[in-house]
């Protein structure tokens, strides 16, 4: 009887390592990454404008994307169309930005520039090269053509993003 | 390189940081060169160069981080830039460290300190020599000289302590040895050959040969009559040992 037992103890553990789960676990690093260097700022020169051009008293934003990995992953920067937070407004605001190349780590980087492709308020890079870029955003808006801005704070908001390819 | 780095010993270069503006016609070719040569050994250092060949003007930012190696190795540094371009804007900066104990007798804090000073004033025949008052390391001779005699006296005086010390532990060994032989001592037949070796070199004669002179003996202490007191505080004693007796018996009496 003892014996018995023993033989079915041995059967069921046997069963029970053939089913056991041997996990293989992983981490991803982040290859890119994107900073704020410099908060935009807007100036405000006229009564219906606001911009971030220095000679009108703003302050242009720059974004640093540092790549690890070269040629894996293409960056997009959408420079605003509406403020994200703002007085009442009652009539349209007209809007313009663009992204360029700022200073660069790798030499090759400058041709960043040169192969932009730019659509609607979004302009993409193709980060063929690692190291680190630092693009510049500018922004501008006009109020409902000429007519003078609200009293108030505003912020409008630059959307950076980092796409594997 | 006197010129940029601090003239301290011990340091050591570990990193450039570099930024420039280069400009130039996009089709245009040029490269620019970041060098340093090297003081000890020809060639360079560091060299770095930066392909701008058919590529629009821009502001290049670098940061090589590398082995570091000793300041005294780097030469005269350059950037240029060959081609059909201009350089603005330029900054070359030398990350460096510095170990303050590279020279031990800089600090006393510094862990070599002790050994470099013994060997500052063996090379300069100042061990048994007293240095001019102006040498930069009087103050530490005259510190070596003091903690070199306390440490003689020190040893002087534990010499004496041993000494002192050598009489007792003969005793102590002595003793040690006898204390050993105890088993031996206590055997009966041991006992009755060390008694027979005794009274056969006669060494017991003087007591048993002695010869006591008859006589009177008076005596000397004489008690006077007077009236003798209890002691009440014995009675007390006893009659708290009493008590005591019974509290502990009581335990146990039950």
């Amino acid at each position: 009887m003892i014996k018995r037992l023993a033989t079915a103890a041995f059967l069921m553990s046997a069963t029970a390592a053939m089913a056991v789960n041997s996990p293989i676990t992983g981490s991803v690093q982040p290859k890119c990454s994107i900073w704020t260097e410099t908060a935009g700022v807007y100036g405000h020169p006229l009564p219906y404008k606001l911009t971030t051009k220095p000679a009108d008293g703003g302050v242009k934003a720059s974004i640093r994307v540092d790549i690890a990995q070269a040629d894996y992953y293409k960056t997009k920067f959408t420079h605003p169309n509406s403020f994200s937070s703002s007085p009442t407004l009652n009539d349209a605001v007209a809007w313009t930005g663009s992204t360029t190349v700022g200073q660069v780590s790798v030499s090759g980087m400058s041709a960043y520039e040169a192969a932009k492709v730019t659509y609607n308020n979004t302009t993409e890079f193709n980060m063929t090269l690692a190291g680190s870029t630092w693009f510049t955003v500018e922004s501008e808006a006009q109020y409902g053509s000429t007519k003078a801005l609200p009293a108030g704070n505003y912020t409008a908001m630059i959307v950076a993003e980092c796409i594997a390819k | 390189m006197t010129k940029v780095l601090p003239p301290e010993a011990g340091l050591e270069i570990q990193g450039i940081f570099h930024k420039y503006t280069i400009t130039k016609d996009a089709d245009a070719n040029a490269t620019v060169s970041i060098t340093n040569k090297n003081a000890t050994g020809g060639g360079h250092i560091y060299e770095r160069h930066d392909d701008w060949n058919q590529l629009p003007s821009n502001t290049k930012i670098g940061f090589d981080v590398f082995t570091p190696s000793p300041a005294t190795r780097w030469g005269e540094g350059r950037i240029n830039v060959e081609g059909d371009a201009e350089l603005s804007d330029v900054i070359v900066a030398y990350n460096y460290r510095f170990d303050p104990c590279f020279i031990p007798l800089s600090d006393p804090s510094c862990p070599d300190y002790e050994s470099a000073l013994y060997k500052y004033l063996t090379d300069n025949n100042l061990i048994d020599n007293e240095p001019a008052i102006d040498d930069p390391y009087y103050d530490e001779w005259v510190k070596f000289q003091l903690d070199r005699k306390a440490e003689q006296q020190e040893e002087e005086a534990k010499e004496e302590e041993e000494e002192e010390e050598e009489p007792e532990e003969d005793r102590m060994e002595t003793a040690l040895s006898v204390a050993s032989k105890a088993i031996e001592i206590s055997n009966p037949m041991q006992q009755l050959d060390m008694m027979s070796q005794m009274i056969s070199e006669g060494t017991l004669d003087g007591y048993y040969g002695a010869t006591i002179e008859g006589g009177t003996y008076e005596d000397t202490v004489v008690l006077e009559d007077t009236e003798i007191t209890d002691n009440y505080r014995a009675l007390r004693n006893l009659a708290q040992d009493k008590l005591h007796r019974t509290i502990v018996r009581s335990q146990y009496d039950k």
